[in-house]
């Protein structure tokens, strides 16, 4: 496990070195995937109404969850 | 993105079921509980694991990871859903369109005339089924053309009667 022996890892500098990578990349890849498939719908749906709200319901869910994400990684840090 | 002809109108677009959306995307709706649980553990649990972390530090760190689960999940969800909405039977004045969306990038899209269309054949199966009014269509064509069949539409009454009604329409139209 992760004792104090001689040459343990430190989980706890791991976790702070590999915690700003997670989450740059999870937001590019939600910015990403959030303009394909806004593309998608705007292509294929044939219905404006239903491709405004899917692509509200994407954005303000995943606003909340980025927003919760960041104030977890904030709290970390500091 | 599919042209229409000069003149064509859409008469219908017919999707699956939201139940059979929610039936065969039920494990994600499942994975997605999963994070929450992790929040309800409390901290003092993880501080044998990160004894160099403060209890702050741990929470934050169990949210962080349960909103990095939430947010894969949720995206999972909005791909499943997308693909979902996009596979559809279009019907319109000249010919049916039917849309199989496989994944986000992959979609087999069937173009048969109207007057092609020889017999419409919808199944109701079982009492969920008999409930929340789904079933699957069939459409056969003359000729070569590949016949369309989807499962887990919604009101496949509903569907062929539009069918049926475009076909006719067809048929007594201007030549």
């Amino acid at each position: 496990m992760f004792g104090s022996y001689p040459g343990a890892v430190d989980l706890s500098v791991l976790i702070a070195n590999v915690l700003p990578a997670v989450f740059s990349i999870l937001i590019l890849i939600f910015v990403v995937l959030g303009l394909i498939l806004a593309y998608h719908w705007r292509k294929y749906a044939y219905n404006l109404p239903a491709t405004f709200l899917f692509q509200l319901f994407y954005w303000a869910v995943g606003a909340f969850l980025v927003a919760g994400m960041s104030t977890a990684f904030i709290a970390f840090g500091t | 993105m599919i042209k229409l002809q000069p003149g064509e109108k859409i008469i219908a677009k017919i999707r699956k079921h939201w139940l059979m959306f929610f039936i065969e995307n039920s494990g994600i709706v499942f994975v997605g509980i999963l994070p929450l649980i992790l929040l309800l553990v409390p901290s003092s649990f993880f501080v044998q694991f990160l004894p160099t972390l403060d209890s702050t530090q741990i929470i934050a760190l169990i949210g962080f990871v349960a909103a990095v689960v939430e947010l894969f999940i949720f995206m999972i969800f909005m791909i499943l859903l997308t693909t979902y909405y996009l596979d559809v039977v279009i019907v319109t004045d000249k010919r049916i369109l039917d849309v199989e969306q496989i994944s986000l990038f992959s979609r087999n899209v069937v173009t048969m005339p109207i007057e092609k269309i020889e017999d419409v054949k919808i199944e109701t199966l079982g009492l969920l089924a008999e409930v929340f009014k789904f079933g699957s269509l069939d459409i056969q064509t003359a000729g070569e053309i590949k016949e369309v069949h989807v499962r887990g539409i919604r009101y496949p009454e509903r569907a062929r009667d539009i069918i049926m009604e475009a076909y006719r329409l067809n048929k007594s139209g201007p030549k």
